[in-house]
């Protein structure tokens, strides 16, 4: 970048320079034409000679014309140079800021996705912590633990409530007989009221008959014809026991 | 260009005037040997800039055309990264929305023995006063993880796999992914594998339906490794549940794979989320089925049991349990005998459970009225052989009702014989017997009807009471649901709607309903069997009186069938199956409750009969779903006159 920077000084240098040999330049050199014509007389040159001295000294002066600047022409390279050399500087420019905003642009880009790696990282952490959150609730809301819970805390089942039916004429009737809720026996947890109820059926054991009765499919029939008898006999047993409950009634 | 303009042409003027300043001899002599010596340089330069371009050019078109895919192959390979993208597995959920089993994210680690070893020993030759070596290392590495996963693993379990004979192996499974990042920033040599893990908040709640489901690492391509069931509606349902992973390819920059450069993530394929399963179950009622049918087959000393609650109108299934299930948190409970789902995989002889299509068929054939009455003797002889009542009893007038509510065999037999088989089965089959309900479950049985072709004499003194057929627990209350139901039997379901990632709800496909019998003839049926639960005493007493529950009319049916006796092939004559299955409440029917006890001790009351279990069944529901009582208690009707 610093390389058009030397040329223009140079370029600079070397206008100034050739205006400031201007204005010398040929004064130098009509004294030099001078002092030689000064000379010549008494050097005695030939003619030849001085046809060949004269064509230089024209072709020198046509050469310093075609090389001294006119006015205009001058103006207009003083003024090219500086214009190409802003055009440059604004070019520079524009690349130095198109590099700049490259780079910050890519720089960013990464450090974001740094960021958002954290972020991920960050986020599969919640994410965890929200799984392991929601683990824990429901673990703790699942009906095994509450009722762990329960126990611990001495609840007990409540068993049969009994229940107030509020008539169209706002008369109350009380359905059932409300009981204090025990403790279930450690081992089996039941319902107390359960057992209560159990009194009234006294009878349940009216286990029923059902297909007891032999039975059979037809290729078995011979087979069985043992067995059925056997198993009448073990039918006794809760016809007994349900002749009995009737008998106390 | 425009700035060496200047110079030359100066060099030109100078040059110019310069030398003629110079006498010619000079000029001449001068001159040539300049001009030589620049051109020699300039032939030099261009000579070396055209070989230098030549190369290049040569070397362009060697790595372009002949080596331009292998090198971007390794660029490719050496900035890309491929992501596994897991499929979030669907939870199943119960018809409130309380999870029964979801995933979470989870970590397997694993270390790299060969390489371990290779460096650590590397490192022990190289700096020996280090006192440092491979055993140092792997012991502190033990230590470390063994102190951030308490109860998942042990240092000396660690230590036996470090020290392993292998060159790979893993580590420990389900660490959670922060603890998985702290052990391998602290140990780098250590990696993981994401994962993911199936969490049963209920642990054994609703195990038997739900079954369960683990990581699989079968597929021998590993992006395709996932969640899969094994058991239950996880395994049934896991095309749903699954979904399928997918993968993306990012640039990430090197040496951390997870620093993605932006812009660069293209999909593969992407990772499709599993949907969600709502189930018809309500796990509160779950777990008070469970907990309940458990504790009485604890108490009636019974091998087992199943117990099941369907919805009156829809067929939905509300619980569904097994005395004992696995857990499925607990890879020790993975038993057959405690992952047998079998309250729809075991049928039974049902006993006089089954009477309800002999009830049904009477009165719908209009062979009896609810108080019509008949003589019925002590016995009845079927074919070659001779059916007796459970109880010793002279000829009695029993009323229809009375026949049913006492369960008298040779009543049902007599009914049975004036409809005729013919009208029996047909009303069978639409009962549902000998054919899958649907239910949504994974092995279930159609239970056994003999066909009529395969009769003997005496099929038909067995079926209507309940034996020599065989049915589940689930088809066993499906015909319950249809007395309840007007006459309708809705098949039972217990898989509500699928809802996919978009949070779009499918519902399953509404069960197939089948009118079983006319409203009128259901609802008399109902009536009828109020009288069950009758109290009134000797005579007139039901077979199940403590199944009555206070406030409410309760219609039901008890059922004591006999076992086959797996050593003598013949019936046994202590192996019972004790059922029940009853309406809850009877004149507004909302819940049907099937019971079975598999071999109770029917010596003590608690295994004579399951009445009291569906009483404390049909206790808790009124309370839990607030069921207004019934305007009045069952009307007391006359059984035996």
């Amino acid at each position: 970048m610093t390389a058009p920077a030397r040329s223009r000084t140079r370029a600079q240098q070397s206008t100034r320079t050739r205006q400031r040999a201007k204005p010398s330049a040929p004064e130098k050199a009509e004294k030099f034409f001078d002092e030689r014509e000064a000379e010549s007389p008494a050097r005695r040159r030939s003619s030849a000679a001085e046809r060949a001295y004269a064509r230089r000294a024209q072709r020198a002066k046509e050469v310093q014309r075609a090389k001294t600047p006119e006015p205009s022409a001058q103006r207009v390279k003083l003024r090219w140079p500086r214009s190409r050399a802003s055009f440059v500087l604004l070019l520079m420019a524009l690349m130095v800021a198109g590099v700049a905003t490259t780079l910050w642009l890519s720089t960013q880009a990464i450090a974001d996705s740094y960021r958002l790696e954290q972020l991920r990282q960050d986020n599969g952490h919640l994410a965890e912590r929200a799984e392991r959150l929601q683990r824990e609730v429901s673990t703790a809301k699942s009906p095994y633990s509450l009722a762990e819970r329960a126990k611990q805390l001495g609840m007990v089942p409540g068993g049969n409530p009994a229940r107030i039916v509020v008539g169209a004429d706002g008369s109350t009737r009380v359905v059932g007989e409300p009981v204090e809720a025990t403790a279930p026996a450690p081992p089996p947890q039941r319902t107390p009221s359960s057992e209560g109820n159990a009194g009234n059926g006294e009878d349940a054991d009216n286990a029923d008959d059902a297909g007891r009765e032999e039975q059979r499919q037809g290729e078995q029939a011979a087979n069985e014809e043992r067995g059925q008898d056997q198993s009448r006999d073990s039918e006794q047993e809760p016809a007994d026991r349900e002749q009995d409950g009737q008998g106390g009634e | 260009m425009p700035r060496q303009a200047g110079p030359r042409k100066r060099a030109e003027v100078t040059g110019g005037t310069a030398r003629r300043t110079y006498s010619v001899t000079a000029r001449r002599g001068g001159a040539p040997s300049a001009t030589r010596n620049i051109k020699g340089r300039f032939a030099v330069g261009r000579i070396f800039l055209v070989v230098l371009l030549v190369a290049a050019g040569l070397k362009l078109v060697q790595i372009q055309g002949f080596e331009a895919e292998a090198l971007s192959a390794k660029a490719e390979q050496q900035r890309t990264t491929t992501i596994d993208i897991p499929a979030q597995r669907g939870s199943i959920v119960d018809r409130n929305g309380a999870e029964l089993a979801f995933s979470v994210e989870t970590r397997m680690l694993w270390a790299n023995l060969r390489l371990m070893r290779k460096t650590w020993d590397d490192f022990a030759k190289q700096n020996p006063d280090s006192g440092e070596n491979y055993t140092t290392r792997v012991a502190e590495i033990a230590a470390f993880i063994a102190k951030k996963l308490p109860g998942k693993t042990t240092e000396k379990e660690m230590l036996e796999r470090f020290h392993r004979d292998a060159s790979f192996t893993y580590l420990v499974d389900g660490v959670e992914p922060s603890i998985a990042d702290e052990i391998k920033n602290e140990f780098p040599e250590i990696g993981y594998e994401k994962r993911a893990k199936r969490e049963y908040p209920g642990s054994e709640l609703a195990a038997n339906i739900v079954g369960f489901a683990n990581w699989r690492t079968e597929d021998p391509d590993v992006s395709k490794h996932n969640i899969h069931g094994l058991i239950g509606l996880e395994n049934l349902r896991d095309n749903d549940l699954a979904g399928t992973p997918g993968q993306q390819i990012v640039d990430t920059a090197q040496g951390n794979d997870n620093v993605v450069i932006p812009g660069t993530e293209r999909d593969l394929q992407a990772a499709i989320p599993g949907s969600d399963l709502q189930l018809t179950i309500d796990s509160d009622l779950q777990y008070d089925l469970q907990s309940k049918l458990s504790d009485y087959v604890a108490k009636s000393r019974a091998q087992g049991g199943s117990a099941i609650v369907l919805d009156a109108k829809t067929g939905e299934v509300y619980a569904l349990a097994n005395d004992k299930t696995f857990n499925p948190n607990d890879s020790t409970t993975f038993e057959p005998e405690l992952t047998n789902n079998t309250a729809v995989t075991t049928p039974y002889e049902p006993g006089s459970v089954n009477k309800i299509i002999a009830a049904t068929a009477a009165i719908d054939s209009g062979v009896a009225e609810p108080d019509s009455v008949r003589q019925v003797p002590g016995a009845i002889k079927i074919a070659d052989h001779t059916v007796r009542d459970a109880w010793e009893h002279g000829t009695q007038p029993f009323t229809t009702t009375g026949i049913f509510a006492k369960s008298s065999n040779v009543g049902t037999l007599m009914l049975s014989e004036e409809v005729g088989p013919d009208k029996y089965m047909d009303l069978l089959r639409k009962f549902g017997l000998g054919q899958r309900t649907g239910i949504g479950l994974p092995g279930e049985s159609s239970g056994y009807v003999p066909p009529r072709s395969q009769w003997s004499g005496t099929t038909f003194g067995n079926l209507p009471i309940g034996q020599g057929l065989s049915m589940t627990v689930v088809q066993m209350a499906s015909m319950y649901q249809a007395i309840a139901n007007g006459g309708v039997r809705v098949e039972p379901r217990i898989v509500d709607a699928k809802i996919t990632p978009e949070g779009e709800r499918v519902p399953e496909p509404a069960p197939k309903s089948t009118r079983v019998v006319s409203e009128k003839t259901a609802d008399t049926v109902k009536d009828m069997l109020r009288a069950v639960t009758q109290n009134e005493g000797g005579n007139q007493n039901g077979t199940a009186p403590a199944a009555a529950l206070e406030g409410y009319q309760i219609s039901g049916k008890t059922g004591t069938g006999q076992q086959v006796d797996p050593e003598t092939g013949a019936y046994s004559n202590n192996l019972y199956n004790i059922t029940f299955a009853g309406i809850l409440p009877a004149d507004n029917p909302r819940f049907v409750v099937g019971i079975r006890l598999d071999a109770p001790d029917t010596t003590i009351q608690e295994g004579s009969s399951a009445a009291p279990l569906f009483h404390d069944i049909a206790s808790y529901l009124a309370q839990r779903y607030e069921l207004p009582l019934s305007d009045q208690p069952s009307p007391v009707v006359t059984l035996v006159q």
